[in-house]
């Protein structure tokens, strides 16, 4: 009788187990777990916590109040659980916003149209589909016009065809479309989950799916300047990177006398002549029109060629490139030479779109201000040098492997390495404001140095986006998290040990005889 | 006797018997000894700009340590709250509080803040680390608060876990063994969930294990989800417990 009594009350036991069993599985094979499904576990469990009692001979009637209390109050805690599990908000508490998008991720998204949409198919492996889940989240967040598919490469073989197939994991495409449903442009990239220098990927791919292409970069040639032919010393991987952002590039002569109605910028990186009169009136005309130009003027060294044109083209918003080195005593560890001056980020929007890693410049030209202030004309530093060095003439050059300083101390100060200028030119052709970034060197842009030189392509980028006027879709870089380096000595690292082991001793032998001592004394 | 004045006087008890235990200072002196190595570890492997480490000190040293902190809190927590509920069964204690005016709450209240207490303690002593590391460079303090914090909800969580099991129990070794395998579970949980390849269970085990909660809370990413995990957790733990001792209170009449 006993023993049928307890298979009668094992029976609830039984069923909570089944039930657990059965919110699990149909979770599984639904391929996610609704609500009910948790209601079902809870309830199961609570099933099996009852009939424990229950078998331990507890009476009917409390077992049945504490049964219906403690399923009430584990429901409670569930659906306090569930509530903030769905709560967007989150609180990053890191430096650098490790966990957080951007400032400009959220100015880009916010640029997608009411009206239009944006999908996401994302391929991505099973492992790594929370990670990127959250990740996402936050650009759903920021962008409810986002839809997200993701994909498992291996799995959705059907999709991946859709997509021509060889798709790797972190691949994604990224659609916009329109309200009735057109696709108005589609983008790819790929990011890596298991890093966290993926947001530039993505939002890059966004600014690009936002940017019509209708905008064309011109790339001034004819005057032996730095071309895009895939050469080391060319300017290929730059120019790639803007074109990356449906930008055309196309290289044009100055020469066929007449600058194209498209034009977003021209870019003219080193030339190695001089300007003729004809291309100095047009490239003025072209700026007094609100034109935007990007000067690279190296300078020269080997050639010993004026460019008198391009100075006087400078010297017209106030400013004087001569032809001069700049000397950086402390480039001599890095590079063995002191014609490679460190440039250092001022506070610039350019340089706000970018980590700030400080490069090194080739041979750089110095950029000096004449100090005649042009009421119309706006003048910023990007970069500038250290306060180590000072300017020597091309002509008499006496530092180079060797730095020989002046003997005027003041000259040894801060060199500007390249500033920004912005005149207003109210009805102009090519805008309200003609725009120029300057910079006394481009070497330090070439394929050859771009990979391990800080931050020189985020500045070149940078540059070409803010003459586009297209800050709102800045490039952006990769984020970095802020470095703190630690020099630690051996002798510091066997002191810190020796410490905390006699403070782990201390506490372990002194704790134990202070409690052994109340004990007696208890 | 008000609620409050109980559950003052029973962890009164509860702190003062614990700070009696050699074992409580031998656990201690262990968590901080074994923390102190994994720290330095870190430190040397960052200092020497080593494979996989991030250019940040918060990253690389701080924050992976009290990750491993979390662990070793983990394994002592068992150790200190088997004894709560059994050796007061043993040596009839548990009885004769039952039997007096004291509510179950109050009792168990008590004794959960009692050992939390003394977990707390051993947490107090972990900012030492980050001190350390901030003396030679830079270290992101809320980052540290937050994890110090994230090392507390662990805490009360599993310390209402142990508490569960050790009122289940009759002897220690089978609360601590019981206690051990559910928050092993609870902290590999997800492993196993990721290994069986079903996205649903994964999706799941997110949920129900430990890892990604307290990884986002020591990482200074503080969501209210990750909050409310360990809240649930020891309240869960809490009042099941409660209701354990509230059925031994049937079975005894």
């Amino acid at each position: 009788m006993q023993t049928r009594s307890l298979w009668i009350r094992a029976v609830p036991l039984f069923l909570g187990f089944v039930g657990l069993a059965m919110a699990v599985g149909l979770g599984a094979l639904n391929g996610a777990f609704m609500t009910w499904h948790f209601a079902m576990g809870l309830l199961s469990l609570a099933s099996i916590a009852g009939s424990l009692l229950w078998l331990r001979e507890v009476r009917w009637r409390d077992w049945a109040a504490s049964c219906v209390y403690t399923v009430f109050f584990l429901l409670a805690l569930a659906l306090a659980y569930l509530v903030s599990a769905n709560r967007p908000q989150r609180f990053d508490l890191t430096r650098d916003g490790i966990h957080t998008l951007g400032a400009q991720t959220s100015s880009i998204l916010r640029r997608i149209p009411a009206e239009q949409s944006a999908r996401l198919e994302l391929f991505v492996a099973q492992k790594d589909r929370f990670a990127a889940q959250k990740f996402l989240a936050n650009y759903q967040r920021l962008a409810p016009q986002l839809s997200i598919d993701l994909y498992d490469p291996k799995r959705d073989l059907d999709v991946v065809s859709q997509f021509g197939g060889n798709i790797r994991e972190g691949q994604f495409f990224l659609s916009l479309f329109d309200a009735d449903g057109t696709m108005k442009r589609r983008t790819d990239g790929e990011i890596s989950l298991s890093n966290g220098l993926r947001e530039h990927v993505l939002t890059n791919a966004f600014a690009r799916l936002l940017t019509d292409g209708k905008e064309t970069i011109y790339w001034s040639s004819g005057l032996g300047e730095k071309r895009l032919d895939k050469t080391d010393d060319s300017l290929t991987k730059v120019a790639e990177a803007i074109a990356a952002g449906a930008v055309n590039i196309q290289e044009f002569r100055l020469m066929e006398g007449r600058i194209p109605a498209d034009t977003a910028a021209i870019v003219i990186a080193g030339p190695r002549r001089d300007l003729s009169d004809f291309d100095f009136e047009l490239l003025k005309n072209y700026l007094d029109e609100g034109g935007k130009l990007f000067l690279m003027l190296d300078p020269m060294f080997e050639e010993r060629v004026p460019l008198p044109n391009f100075e006087k083209l400078v010297t017209g918003y106030g400013l004087d490139m001569p032809n001069e080195m700049i000397i950086d005593p402390l480039a001599m560890s890095a590079t063995r030479v002191t014609t490679t001056p460190q440039a250092i980020w001022a506070k610039h929007p350019i340089a706000l779109a970018t980590s700030r890693v400080p490069f090194l410049l080739d041979r750089a030209r110095p950029i000096v201000s004449q100090g005649k202030a042009d009421p119309n004309v706006k003048l910023e530093g990007i970069l500038v040098s250290n306060e180590q060095c000072w300017t020597e003439p091309v002509d008499s050059m006496k530092s180079f492997r060797r730095a020989i300083p002046p003997d005027d101390v003041e000259k040894v100060t801060n060199q500007i390495l390249s500033v920004s200028v912005t005149k207003q030119t109210p009805g102009g052709r090519w805008g309200q404001r003609a725009k120029i970034v300057l910079i006394g060197d481009s070497d330090a842009f070439t394929d050859r140095q771009l990979a391990t030189n800080g931050d020189a392509g985020a500045f070149f980028l940078q540059s070409v986006n803010w003459l586009r006027e297209r800050e709102d879709l800045l490039q952006i870089p990769p984020r970095f998290v802020t470095a703190t380096p630690i020099a630690l000595t051996t002798t510091t690292a066997w002191t810190l040990l020796g410490t905390f082991l006699l403070i782990g001793l201390l506490i372990t032998v002194g704790g134990s005889g202070f409690a052994i001592a109340r004990r007696r004394m208890k | 006797m008000s609620f409050t004045r109980q559950l003052f006087l029973v962890t009164r008890r509860e702190v003062a018997s614990l700070l009696c235990m050699p074992l409580y200072y031998v656990l201690c002196g262990v968590f901080f000894m074994l923390a102190a190595l994994v720290y330095l570890q870190q430190l040397v492997v960052f200092s020497q700009g080593g494979q996989g480490t991030s250019v940040n000190a918060t990253d690389s040293v701080v924050v992976p340590t009290f990750q491993m902190l979390h662990f070793f809190l983990l394994i002592q927590v068992p150790l200190l709250t088997m004894r709560v509920f059994a050796e007061d069964r043993s040596n009839g204690m548990l009885d004769l509080l039952q039997t007096m005016p004291a509510r179950d709450w109050a009792v168990l209240g008590g004794k959960f803040l009692a050992t939390f207490l003394g977990i707390a303690i051993y947490t107090t002593i972990t900012p030492i680390f980050p001190v350390v590391t901030g003396m030679m460079t830079i270290v992101d303090w809320p980052v540290v608060i937050g994890s110090v914090i994230a090392l507390l909800l662990s805490s009360a969580g599993y310390v209402s876990i142990g508490l569960l099991f050790s009122a289940a129990s009759e002897s220690q070794v089978a609360a601590a063994v019981l206690s051990y395998v559910t928050l092993f579970m609870l902290a590999f949980g997800q492993a196993f969930a990721s290994a069986s390849n079903v996205q649903a269970l994964d999706d799941a085990a997110r949920h129900f294990t430990v890892t990604e909660h307290i990884n986002g809370l020591i990482s200074g990413n503080i969501a209210p989800m990750n909050v409310a995990y360990f809240v649930v957790m020891a309240w869960v733990g809490l009042f099941v417990t409660a209701r354990l001792l509230e059925a031994r209170r049937w079975r005894s009449t």
